[in-house]
């Protein structure tokens, strides 16, 4: 007996939207780009289960994973030096406290 | 086989929802980096041993570390956002997640053609995985290596602490 592909799916549907409300609802910045980086994570889940379940020729999704984890890297690099960066300005990390480009 | 996968699952989306809940960073970036082990456990169990390897390195190796090192270099380890009173936020925040968790499984429970599970053992090997990735994929690994490169430039100018100017 083998686990079908939708409890995978499944688990990574929960996972994406954990990751959601901790994007939208935390107002420190760090705690965004955490959110972000379980998103991620959720996608590479789906991307690595329709790859075990395909026919298995080619190997597109794992090297998708791949890609997107390098990406993930670049992102939370580039994300934690404008933390860095703000904070240095305003010290603070909470996204509500920083408003001078504020309309 | 199959309770490993549920067990891990309940691991993954319990420190999941610490990771985004604590009000205390460390425990936030620690259990993130749960949540990040416990995705390579997934990956080993669908026989994704390499992505496996590299999601260790790099999401617990790097990222975690680099999200630990931030959090030390700006003080706020406890967040302050907790003091304010944002009740209906939350509840806000988790009606928006729910929903969009509801359409999820709403799709993926309408799907009818998903793939079964064809050959039961299947091994990867390292040789093929660098072949596929320098021929059919040269193009996107050049352009995440230019990303890389652009990402290491950017993230230590705009890092850089600015001199101050002597007037």
């Amino acid at each position: 007996m083998s686990i079908p592909i939708t409890h995978y799916l499944f688990v990574s549907a929960a996972l994406f939207a954990i990751g959601l409300f901790g994007a939208i609802t935390r107002r420190n910045a760090i705690i965004i780009l955490i959110g972000i980086e379980i998103m991620m994570n959720a996608a590479n889940i789906n991307l690595i289960a329709f790859w075990r379940y395909s026919d298995g020729t080619r190997l597109t999704g794992q090297l998708f994973t791949f890609f997107g984890i390098a990406i993930a890297a670049a992102e939370v690099a580039v994300g934690l030096a404008i933390v860095i960066a703000v904070y240095r300005v305003y010290k603070s990390t909470n996204v509500n406290e920083v408003h001078d480009m504020k309309g | 086989m199959i309770f490993a996968f549920y067990i891990i699952s309940a691991i993954i989306l319990g420190s999941a929802v610490l990771a985004v809940s604590h009000r205390n960073l460390i425990y936030c970036a620690l259990s993130a980096s749960v949540t990040f082990i416990g995705t390579a456990a997934l990956f080993f169990l669908l026989k994704a041993d390499f992505i496996g390897v590299v999601q260790i390195l790099i999401y617990v190796g790097a990222v975690a570390t680099l999200i630990l090192f931030t959090i030390m270099l700006t003080k706020d380890i406890v967040s302050r956002e907790y003091y304010v009173g944002q009740k209906r936020k939350w509840s806000y925040g988790i009606l928006t997640a729910a929903c969009v968790l509801g359409v999820l499984i709403a799709s993926i429970r309408s799907q009818t053609n998903l793939p079964e599970l064809v050959t039961a053992d299947r091994q990867v090997s390292m040789v093929a995985l660098g072949k596929e990735m320098l021929t059919s994929f040269l193009l996107p690994f050049e352009v995440i290596s230019l990303l890389l490169t652009a990402a290491l430039i950017g993230g230590i100018i705009i890092s850089l602490e600015e001199k101050k100017k002597s007037s």
